[in-house]
């Protein structure tokens, strides 16, 4: 007896479930990172609390003067400059102010009424004052029409404070349309105000439309964002969507400058299902382009109700029976403080059902190894058709390789309905014979499950198999609406740049910054890429150079502010897009509200190259498969380097003198073979191996030869959509961390092409014609391309 | 009875002390470290499990780490600090897998692939090998029980906490799947 078997399930569990330890470099490395990590310092609060705490400003300055001293010790003083700039208040565009007291308009905001637009172009709110400069772009300077300019009649001017009280103008210097007011301070704790003024400067009376209004929302120059600014929790009015017997709700929202959590309740008639929450995507979106995903609320763990609801706590519905419900509560980053309306959309929604089917299946007495059986039995569970069609009997090698008794399979196939209301997720395979070691998963394709029932004998005699735990998936979409209530109707505004000129070139491709737009939940930049020739799509702005061994931190996409801060690729939050995904369109976090300029930093670009090649290669019959040990070096987390074996199940190779070039790249197959891995969808692979190629030309890396089509021998087309739908370089196929290969510029290239018949079950012989239009290469950067952002 | 108890008295220590870390974590930097190189590693091991590669586990864990650090002034601790920070991971963990699959064209070749730890396969037993093999069949959610027990240690407690069951659930959960795979294993020696 070894000392494994000593071992309890446990240990035995700890032992297979043994991960390595994170290195003492990255350990140290993220703990300095942590240091340098400005930490939030709000008091704690309830989510659906009902009183918000006001932030703590003398506490604020306290953490502020020690971060400045931690900082200063840590990062040196050169590197700080910038940031004591900030701290002490030093905005672009405005001036030196008090950062902890001063609260200022983002960018600027305009009405247009009757074709007259009335801006504010800065609103600062200072300890002593609060000053607001305005103007009316587009004004003739002579006056609009037969009305001059009137010098002799003031407007009259005011600030409206949330509490009714008025500020009236103290001091003012105007032109035509426009000019500085100046008026007393505002109090602390308020940033929605409402501007008025009766006429435009010097504007006669009548010449343009009289008595605006304009409602303000300003932000602290600190860059927090105080509840003051967010509604508080409220109940939305009809915010109810019903979908194929399932009705959602949402209760109640909060809205904080951390998290948007939105408590939703569902209701359902059926007694056998129960609501898996959290399996399917939902998404909050905005009337301002923004789409919002989840997040894993900061201060509180959802929890999950399942009651019976009596019928008058149910109003959407009117059925007589029963309505079973469940509230969720469902948490997302920060919606915009300029949102007006939201919408959260969920597309399907998961239930546990109690239903069971059952079938009998008879082997017969001596079945064989790779029997086949048609069947035809039709089956039901809560109403979806499953309709059972063949089993296969076989050895599972896959799971059990280095096993002496061979360890028995059926796999049956069933298929079943998709793309309609409601379908089946996930169902498990039961029965009662002696050595069954259980069976059940999900589809393998759309609309079929192949379950595999493990034995340890063969089974000889007919077996009774329950369908058990099923999953069905209840279609929506669920959409519901509301408007959010804000106390002001004030707007936080977007601030847009186009900058001219910002571009950079590497490895012939031109990246130039065409505009950029800043708000108060993301930053979105938008690039171009000039001169591209004829068919030589961009595919993807990547967010690492794959052509290096070990990507650094610094070889990332990211931003990096003026300040030296960096800005990271946002992950709860897009934007809408109308038809194809815009490559060059880059989302990061919110940058601070005080930085002069930004800096994009771009490791490496993906793109099509075209090309045409074409071939046929021959497969021969009745192939078969042995396994066949192979190894490979790795790195594990210390750095030493380690030979690998493993195991795979493969054809004996055949030669092949298959030679092709596209987009300049050459390449020569030399060898084929079939690999089996009855997991793997497809089952059995075509697998060309090339001559070692010099992939990298010009610091331009070949990455995947796309195949444009592949027709098969019975002239049908086949998928070319296999894994990654391209080419896999030798090496990366195994594990990326293969570094011999890695560090090499000489690669083995494979080419993968599905020969499994559409069941599944065997390979297809005979001749494959396979066709390339392009390769998808990789151009290594980094381009760093810098802009101001300031400008207001 | 006595060992009911016992063990509630257990966990209330345990939960105790954790409590005391946290407190101490939210007023200084020197308490939130102890914090820090407590969890470091399982939760550096709970990303490993998922990515099979150290970049990945290393990205996603100080992902984790700054989000707890930032946030945990507001956090209002209830005694399961390990579940939420679980839940952090877990998100984290949906927004990497989510995010990902855009980059199909390089990023699948690791994920196609990466799923055995070959490392540990080179210096395990055969039978942990199949163990290991039996743990990656399991279905998702029963995968998700082994990772927050068996590669981050989790109480049930804490578990059913993160996935919203309650204790018991969790326990008879991972009893049954534990007594599967036992009788997996068993029967292959036979």
């Amino acid at each position: 007896m070894s000392n494994l078997e000593m071992k309890t399930i446990d240990e035995k569990v700890s032992l297979a479930a043994r991960m390595p330890e994170p290195s003492q470099e990255f350990a140290d490395g993220l703990w300095r990172q942590i240091e340098l990590q400005p930490r939030r310092q709000e008091a704690k609060r309830s989510l659906f609390g009902q009183v918000f705490v006001r932030p703590a400003w003398q506490m604020a300055v306290l953490v502020l003067l020690a971060a400045m001293v931690f900082t200063l010790v840590a990062v040196g003083p050169q590197h700080v400059l910038a940031q004591v700039q900030r701290w002490l208040g030093y905005m672009p565009g405005i001036g030196f102010v008090d950062l902890t007291e001063t609260r200022y308009l983002v960018a600027p905001v305009s009405v247009e009424r009757d074709g007259v637009t009335l801006q504010i172009n800065q609103a600062v709110a200072e300890p002593d004052s609060t000053s607001l400069i305005i103007s009316s772009p587009g004004l003739p300077d002579d006056g609009i029409g037969s009305k001059p300019p009137d010098f002799d009649n003031l407007p009259v001017a005011a600030l409206h404070l949330p509490d009714g009280t008025s500020l009236s103008v103290i001091r003012q210097d105007l032109n035509y349309g426009g000019g500085k007011l100046v008026f007393p301070p505002i109090p602390k704790g308020v940033y929605q105000i409402t501007f008025v003024i009766d006429r435009l400067p010097l504007l006669a009376s009548g010449a343009a439309p009289e008595d605006w209004e304009i409602p303000l929302l300003l932000s602290p120059a600190s860059g927090e964002l105080p509840e003051e600014l967010f509604p508080r929790p409220y109940a939305p009015t009809d915010a109810s969507a019903t979908a194929n017997g399932v009705t959602a709700r949402i209760l109640q929202v909060a809205q904080t400058p951390e998290e948007t959590a939105l408590q939703v309740q569902f209701e359902w008639e059926n007694p056998d299902w129960e609501l898996n929450f959290g399996v399917f995507p939902s998404e909050l979106r905005d009337d301002l382009g923004n789409i919002y995903y989840p997040i894993a609320s900061s201060n509180q763990v959802a929890s999950m109700v399942v009651q019976e609801a009596p019928m008058e706590t149910s109003p959407a519905l009117t059925s007589e029976a029963s309505t079973f419900s469940s509230i969720e509560t469902y948490t997302f980053p920060a919606l915009s403080l300029a949102a007006r309306q939201a919408e959260l959309r969920l597309s399907s929604l998961e239930f546990s059902i109690s239903d069971n089917a059952a079938f009998t299946f008879d082997p017969g007495a001596s079945p064989q190894m790779g029997q086949a059986w048609e069947l035809d039995e039709q089956m039901e569970i809560s109403g979806v058709p499953l309709h059972l069609i063949g089993a296969r009997l076989d050895i599972d090698d896959q799971i059990f390789p280095d096993e002496q008794k061979p360890f028995y399979s059926l796999v049956f196939t069933f298929r079943t309905q998709v793309d309609q209301p409601r379908s089946i997720t996930i169902f498990f395979l039961e029965t009662d014979i002696d050595g069954y070691h259980g069976g059940g998963g999900g589809m393998t394709e759309p609309g079929v499950f192949k379950i595999e029932m493990l034995f340890e004998q063969l089974p000889q005699k007919p077996l009774n198999v329950t369908i058990e735990r099923a999953r069905i998936a209840q279609e929506g979409p669920w959409e519901m609406h509301w408007q959010i209530p804000w106390t002001g109707d004030a707007v936080q505004p977007v601030r847009e740049v186009n900058p001219e000129g910002v571009e950079e070139t590497h490895g012939g491709l031109t990246l130039q910054v065409e505009s950029a737009s800043f708000n108060d939940v993301a930053s979105v930049v938008n690039l171009a890429f000039p001169d591209l020739p004829t068919g030589g799509r961009i595919l993807n702005v990547l967010t690492f150079d794959p052509s290096q061994v070990s990507p650094s931190r610094e070889s990332q996409l990211y931003l990096e502010g003026s300040d030296g801060e960096r800005i990271e690729m946002a992950q709860s939050v897009a934007l809408q897009t109308q038809g194809e995904e815009d490559p060059g369109r880059l989302i990061f976090d919110p940058i601070p509200v005080d930085l002069g300029s930004v800096t994009l930093h771009v490791p490496a670009v993906e793109r099509f190259l075209p090309g045409q090649a074409a071939f046929e290669i021959e497969v021969p019959r009745d192939i078969t498969f042995h396994s066949e040990e192979f190894s490979v070096s790795m790195i594990n987390p210390s750095g030493e380097q380690q030979e690998i074996t493993q195991t795979r199940w493969v054809s004996p190779p055949w030669e092949l003198d298959i030679p092709i070039e596209v987009a300049g790249y050459s390449m020569h197959f030399t060898q084929a073979q079939v690999e089996r891995d009855l997991d793997a969808s497809p089952p059995f692979r075509l697998v060309l191996t090339s001559e070692p190629l010099n992939r990298e030309l010009n610091r331009i890396w070949l990455g995947a030869l796309h195949i444009s089509s592949i027709i098969r021998p019975d002239g049908s087309k086949g998928s070319n959509d296999i894994v990654n739908e391209y080419m896999r370089v030798y090496g990366l196929y195994y594990d990326r961390l293969l570094t011999e290969n890695y560090n090499s510029i000489y690669w083995k290239v494979k080419l993968i092409i599905d020969v499994a018949s559409p069941d599944g079950l065997e390979v297809i012989p005979g001749s494959y014609k396979v066709d390339i239009d392009g390769a998808t290469v990789w151009i290594s950067g980094p381009w760093e391309l810098s802009w101001p952002v300031s400008g207001r | 009875m006595a060992d009911t108890v016992l063990i509630e008295a257990k966990q209330n220590a345990a939960q105790e002390d954790e409590s005391e870390l946290v407190r101490e974590a939210q007023s200084s930097l020197s308490g939130f470290k102890q914090l820090y190189l407590h969890w470091l590693s399982p939760v550096y091991r709970y990303f490993y499990f998922r990515t099979r590669n150290v970049k990945d586990a290393e990205d996603l864990t100080s992902q984790v780490f700054l989000k707890v650090y930032e946030e945990l002034p507001r956090y209002r601790d209830r005694g399961y600090f390990s579940a939420w920070l679980f839940t952090i991971a877990r998100s984290k963990a949906a927004d990497f897998f989510r995010r990902n699959s855009r980059e199909v064209s390089l990023e699948a070749v690791e994920v196609a692939d990466g799923s055995l730890d070959l490392l540990a396969q080179a210096v395990q037993s055969d039978e942990i090998q199949r163990l290991k093999r039996l743990i990656l069949s399991l279905p998702d959610e029963e995968q998700e029980l082994i990772r927050l027990r068996f590669v981050s240690g989790l109480s049930y407690r804490e578990i059913g906490e993160v996935l919203h069951r309650k204790e018991d659930a969790v326990r008879k959960s991972i009893s049954r799947l534990l007594a599967r795979l036992q009788n997996q294993l068993e029967k292959h020696h036979e």
